[in-house]
């Protein structure tokens, strides 16, 4: 599968290889200088905002996102506190400026690589960005504040915009088998989205596979009308028209 | 870099045991037998099937479907409950983390799903696939997730069945080449992909009569069952054993197919 691109801000700023490693798609995961490090709760909370952020955060800013609940006073202690806990897994994992905070440069962190990868197969097609691993997994699964889920849907959105136009991409490219396996992916991680299984009966049918373009087709069919009530689209109806002369 | 999984956190490992869901659901926790109600058994396969940890909104969404979502969290809550005096740490409900099946508890979808890919990304085995290669998930369930995972594991196994077929058949190994053809075959009559990869392996083999029987069965067969003809990638594979002619100047068509 596609091995690791270093970022573009990396590659721009740093000739060094990264300190951390901070792994949120999935589950967080965080490896400083090689060993796995396990910092409490809100630490993690902390760590995980700054890094979906990326620019510069104000201390007032951070502390009301993550203590929702309590008073400005508390929230500003028990960020010092996440703040201190940091410190103490990795020196470097924050940057503290007068009143805000950013994350360290030299954490790397796996949902940059996604957004980068997925904007280099949007721009240029390049469907060998598609590493497995980086697109089939959901921002932080159990985590329930807002602003994860909002960031959640997000990335979930530019995955299959990414794996939709990879599929496109491939089906003009004549490779319909790695088009049905981006298209399937698709409708893995959404599925009942009508661009999805669009593209994915167009590449059966692009591939002479009629029967599971028909197949697919009726699954989708019945997914929708048991879930939402629905019937399909007249795009996708168009699109398998021709192969249900009888 | 090397990705750190999930069983890296300081996490118990759990049971150990083999959890098959190709052909039907059996769970054996330490060698011994399990039988779980069928609520647990759909946690079970589902962590089981995606292999990575589900949160337990998604997990819940999932099962109940037609439930209110405070409602399902609940019943999630004693469905794991349950779930964990039956057999402990089978399923991870770490805070936080997600739900996720015993790191200790091996799947037969997992091991499909890597022997598939690395046969299509080209590394092999080239052996005559086993029996996971033809089995189907889960058989008699009919839950929505159920019937996509089903179909994206079909695709799974039949592009590989092909990619096999077409590989045994560059190395001369004509016999296991046809083998693997036919079992794609057998699985999707209708798939015409499938019939190409058989098709050309007959070919290479010499034995153009049966590639000829096996056009002729697919045409029949898709003219009864959908009312349409091969399309151009077939014609062109048969016009370049020379047992048909091409039909049509469909130029734009790879012989990958």
């Amino acid at each position: 599968m596609a091995t690791r691109r270093p970022d573009l801000g990396e590659r721009l700023t740093h000739q060094q290889p990264p300190a951390s490693e901070l792994q949120l798609l999935g589950g967080f995961h965080l490896r400083c200088r090689g060993r796995t490090a396990a910092p409490p709760n809100s630490a993690q909370r902390l760590l995980a905002l700054l890094a979906l952020h990326g620019t510069e955060l104000s201390r007032g800013f951070v502390a009301g996102t993550l203590w929702l609940d309590s008073n400005e006073r508390r929230a500003a202690g028990s960020l010092r506190s996440a703040l201190w806990r940091l410190r103490q897994t990795d020196p470097e994992l924050v940057e503290t400026r007068s009143g805000s905070l950013r994350l360290g440069d030299r954490v790397s962190v796996d949902v940059n690589r996604l957004v980068a990868a997925s904007r280099r197969v949007r721009a240029a097609g390049s469907v060998e960005e598609l590493d497995d691993e980086l697109f089939a997994q959901d921002l932080l699964p159990g985590w329930y504040e807002d602003w994860v889920l909002v960031e959640r849907e997000r990335l979930r959105q530019l995955r299959l915009d990414a794996l939709e136009t990879a599929a496109d991409r491939l089906i003009d490219a004549g490779d319909f088998r790695a088009a049905v396996r981006a298209a399937l992916a698709a409708v893995q991680c959404e599925s009942l989205r009508e661009s999805s299984h669009r593209v994915l009966v167009r590449a059966h049918v692009a591939g002479g596979n009629y029967a599971a373009a028909l197949r697919q087709y009726r699954l989708y069919a019945r997914l929708l009308r048991d879930e939402l009530g629905l019937a399909p689209s007249h795009l996708m109806r168009e699109l398998v028209a021709p192969l249900m002369q009888r | 870099m090397t990705r750190t999984g999930p069983e890296t956190a300081a996490v118990p490992p759990g049971p150990a045991g083999t959890l098959r869901l190709l052909g039907g659901f059996e769970l054996r926790v330490s060698g011994t037998a399990v039988t779980p109600g069928p609520v647990e058994s759909r946690i079970i396969a589902l962590t089981g099937i995606t292999g990575r940890p589900l949160s337990r909104r998604r997990l819940a969404a999932i099962v109940w479907r037609h439930v209110a979502p405070v409602r399902a969290a609940g019943r999630l809550r004693s469905a794991l409950y349950r779930l964990n005096r039956l057999v402990p740490g089978l399923v991870r409900d770490a805070d936080g983390a997600g739900v996720a099946l015993a790191g200790g508890v091996a799947c037969d979808v997992s091991d499909l799903e890597s022997w598939a890919r690395s046969v299509i990304d080209g590394g092999g085995p080239w052996s005559e696939p086993g029996p996971a290669a033809t089995a189907v998930l889960l058989p008699g369930w009919d839950d929505p997730w159920v019937l996509l995972h089903r179909e994206r594991l079909l695709q799974l196994q039949l592009e590989a069945l092909e990619v096999s077929t077409l590989r045994l058949s560059a190395a001369g190994r004509h016999d296991e080449a046809a083998a693997a053809g036919r079992k794609a075959v057998q699985l999707r009559p209708l798939r015409e992909s499938s019939r190409r990869a058989l098709i050309r392996a007959l070919g290479a083999a010499g034995r153009l009569g049966d590639a000829a029987r096996e056009y002729d069965d697919y045409r029949e067969a898709l003219r009864r069952e959908l009312g349409l003809a091969p399309s151009a990638h077939l014609d062109k594979v048969m016009a370049a054993l020379g047992v048909l002619p091409s039909r049509s100047g469909d130029a734009a068509v790879t012989p990958e197919g």
